[in-house]
């Protein structure tokens, strides 16, 4: 027992007297187990105070004489008369084996203690895959794991939000290890910093037991042994994969709907060779020279293209093979983790390629919904995992017009297509969208603004907890989720340690 | 009608006598156990012509600054009228006690409690140890010593004797702990340098002071020895305490078929009645 409560209500805090030479931290979980109702109240402590049944008055006094005059004074039995008070909010309270929202507070003087594992055996049957372990205070109970239920979880769609190094990227990494381990599910990872894959030197999912059901896709991929190349043929291309994404006018939208209707999948082709007077004259004159001329120069700068009209990854040229799309679809229909590597490319284009695989994936998981529900059902649900998500999803871009990010947040879990948006910087997208991110994965915020905006949109109450988020360190993490009885401290697996881990879990096969 | 007043209060601090014989003395480190004894009393029930109280009787220990002892003894008393006497019989102990009025009859008896308490405790003790008691002592031997809180005692003025005590040695041992005899083993004591107050001390030897101040340090009541405020605490009958005892007794005399209400009732009356006109 480290304590008992003194006080409380149900719409404030609870208050605990802690025992003398107990250490309790601001995040730890208390457990007050009322032995009369057979209750388990689960309690997290947001504030700890000082206090004294001696008038304060009494005690600036003597601090004052003691360090005014080194004057003498002597405490006696100090330990009952100071002591520390820590408030607690009731997350959930068990009842015969179940649990129920805090609509009631333990009784005066129930005892209160620290969390033991049998107390959360209900995590383990909450979800599979693992993330982390318990973090209570500063301290990690490495015995307790926490794990995630994919199932639900994913197509409600994620934020990963911290400041910069403190394990966004790390934490993606092992919850894509688990989503493997599993096997039913896909990912796409649109990855700027080629983390991901994992090279030589530093590890990735690559280096991971299931790495043959991975599929990386790189501009680069000749060099590397069972890699896809990133090749897109402008062909492929729809004006959709730029609304909303490049910087286009309404003109210029107007302009890119026309080329396609009139050309086909030869639009951009024409709309980069073709003489700017015939084009002109082509459209009856409704398209400016101007427009043209300026969407012709945009084109070739967002897909990163030459005089010849061939790039690193876009070409004009001619696909004669399958395309790099149909390669993605398979790779998903086959329930792999597919990364595509976008750290030589520009923002730009790097955006545009996502946008044009992820309107396809839409269109094609809407098609199946549509038409075809046994195929629909056969289909796995995908992650999308995107990097520095304000890019795509920011009050800014968003006021261009609609992009397939904003259709994924806000329909994608009718179609099974949920999106795990990484930033440093929530509070540049807009609020409706963060509520769309069910699942929150907080890790460090040092900014005001941006814990506000993460705490206003979470489903469970966080409000409380602003103090703690501000001070995670380095891979501590707060998980909030509908699906989690209650927001979750984590302390996030190191991911290179986390492949070793599940290796070993594997029981070896011996073969022949 | 102030100045009038004022003028009268002059009469009072004409000075008659000078105390002058102030002796400072100095800190010291206890050897043995402190103890404090302290009893509380109170009317749980008042039957009118008859009632029943109950009277805890705590001792506590000091060893230095860690608490060694703590107890507490509960008592319950009943007193009644008999012709002109109240008889109070003393539980679980069993003694009979004879007192003036129904009213004080509780506090006659934690006297009794409290003096029995000190001679058993006493009997107990060692040489090094010191027995602290809330008031003056019945029982006076080398260790025992008796700490008042408050006294009626008057110099030939009229003034307090220990407000005049206790103006003229803060004056003349300024910041010091000093101590007035004024005879029959009785002392005017200062205990800690920067308390404003004074207290009356008995004790038969004035070389335990030292001690007391050890022990009167404690920022609650910087000048009053701590023990004591500890053993007030834990003796005290408090007023929920109270009222828990009231509905215990009553419910326990129901189910025996005695309705005590009725006796209350009479006895409630009266002290509503009395409560108006003191108001
Ligand atoms: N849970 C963890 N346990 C131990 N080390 C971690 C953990 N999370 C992250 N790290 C370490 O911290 C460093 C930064 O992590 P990471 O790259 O995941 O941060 P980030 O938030 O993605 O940063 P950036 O904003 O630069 O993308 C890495 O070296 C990583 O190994
Ligand atoms: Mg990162």
């Amino acid at each position: 027992m480290i304590g008992k409560i003194v006080g409380g209500s149900v719409g404030e805090k609870v208050i605990i007297r802690i025992k003398s030479g107990e250490r309790v931290d601001v995040g730890d979980i208390l457990i007050a187990e009322d032995k009369e109702t057979k209750e388990k109240f689960f309690l997290k402590v947001v504030n700890i105070n000082i206090s004294s049944l001696i008038a304060r008055q009494f005690i600036e006094e003597m601090a004052g004489q003691n360090l005014e005059s080194g004057e003498d004074f002597e405490i006696f039995d100090s330990q009952e008369r100071f002591y520390r008070l820590c408030e607690a909010k009731v997350l959930k309270i068990k009842r015969d084996g179940k649990f129920y929202p805090p609509r009631t507070i333990p009784n005066f003087f129930t005892d209160v203690r620290k969390i033991e594992k049998e107390d959360l055996d209900f995590i383990k049957q909450e979800g599979e895959i693992p993330i982390g372990h318990l973090r209570l205070g500063t301290k990690k109970v490495s015995e307790i794991k926490i794990n995630l239920p994919a199932n639900k979880l994913i197509s409600h769609h994620m934020l990963v939000v911290a400041a910069t190094g403190k394990g966004k990227s790390n934490f993606a990494k092992v919850f894509l290890s688990g989503l493997l381990e599993l096997g039913e599910y896909s990912a796409v990872v649109f990855d700027p910093h080629n983390e991901y894959y994992g090279g030589k030197g530093t590890k990735g999912l690559k280096h991971h037991h299931l790495n043959n059901r991975i599929l990386y896709i790189s501009p680069k991929a000749r060099e590397i042994p069972g890699a896809e190349e990133l090749k897109i043929h402008v062909e492929d291309l729809e004006p959709d994969d730029f609304f909303g994404i490049a910087d286009l006018s309404q003109a210029q939208q107007e302009a890119l709907s026309l080329l396609k209707k009139k050309y086909n999948e030869n639009w951009i082709k024409h709309l980069l060779e073709e003489k700017i007077e015939k084009l002109i004259e082509e459209f009856d004159k409704k398209v400016s020279g101007v427009t043209f001329a300026t969407l012709r120069r945009k084109m070739q700068h967002v897909l990163e293209l030459d005089e010849s009209g061939r790039g690193l990854v876009f070409t004009i040229e001619k696909r004669e093979d399958t395309s790099i799309y149909n390669i993605i679809k398979q790779g998903i229909k086959q329930r792999k983790i597919i990364i595509i590597d976008t750290s030589s490319v520009g923002e730009e284009a790097e955006k545009i390629i996502a946008s044009s695989i992820l309107n396809k994936l839409f269109t094609s998981y809407r098609y199946a919904k549509q038409k075809d529900e046994v195929e629909f059902n056969n289909l796995p649900e995908v992650l999308v995992v995107f990097e520095e998500a304000p890019r795509v999803l920011g009050k800014e871009v968003l006021a261009k017009g609609v992009n397939v990010f904003e259709k994924i947040a806000r329909e994608g879990r009718k179609f099974k297509i949920g999106l795990c948006a990484i930033t440093q910087m929530p509070s540049l997208i807009p609020a409706e969208i963060l509520s769309q991110m069910n699942t929150k994965v907080i890790l460090g915020l040092p900014a005001p603004a941006d814990r506000k905006a993460v705490i206003n949109s979470s489903a469970q109450n966080i409000s409380d907890e602003d103090v703690e988020i501000q001070i995670l360190d380095m891979g501590e993490a707060l998980v909030t989720s509908p699906f989690v009885k209650f927001p979750l401290p984590v302390k996030i697996f190191k991911f290179e340690e986390q492949i070793k881990r599940l290796q070993k879990d594997v029981p070896d096969i011996a073969i022949g | 009608m102030l100045k009038e007043l004022i003028n009268e209060i002059k009469n009072i601090y004409v000075q008659k006598e000078i105390p002058k014989e102030f002796f400072e003395f100095q800190l010291l480190e206890p050897k043995g156990i402190v103890y404090a004894v302290d009893g509380g009393s109170s009317i749980i029930f008042d039957g009118g012509s008859w009632c029943i109280s109950k009277i805890k009787v705590g001792v506590v220990g000091y060893k230095g600054k860690k608490r060694v002892v703590e107890k507490i003894k509960t008592f319950y008393a009943l007193s009644k009228k008999d012709n002109e006497h109240i008889t109070t019989k003393i539980m679980p102990e069993g003694k009979i006690m004879k007192s003036k009025n129904l009213e004080d009859a509780h506090n006659d008896v934690r006297t009794f409690l409290e003096a029995k308490e000190v001679k058993e405790l006493y009997s107990k003790t060692s040489a090094d140890d010191i027995i602290l008691v809330d008031g003056p002592t019945e029982v006076l031997k080398k260790n025992i010593v008796g700490v008042n809180k408050t006294s009626r005692l008057r110099a030939k003025s009229g003034r307090s004797l220990i407000g005049l005590i206790n103006e003229f040695g803060s004056k003349k041992l300024k910041g010091k702990m000093w101590y007035y005899e004024i005879g029959n083993n009785e002392y005017i004591v200062k205990l800690h340098p920067k308390s404003k107050f004074c207290y009356k001390i008995t004790a038969l030897s004035k070389e335990l002071f030292g001690v007391l101040a050890y022990f009167s340090r404690d920022p609650e009541i910087v000048g009053y020895p701590y023990p004591l405020i500890k053993v007030d605490k834990i003796a005290r009958v408090k007023e929920d305490e109270k009222k828990m005892e009231n509905n215990k007794i009553k419910l326990m005399a129901k189910k025996e078929g005695l309705i005590l209400d009725y006796d209350e009732n009479a006895a409630i009356m009266h002290s509503l009645l009395d409560k108006r006109m003191y108001r």
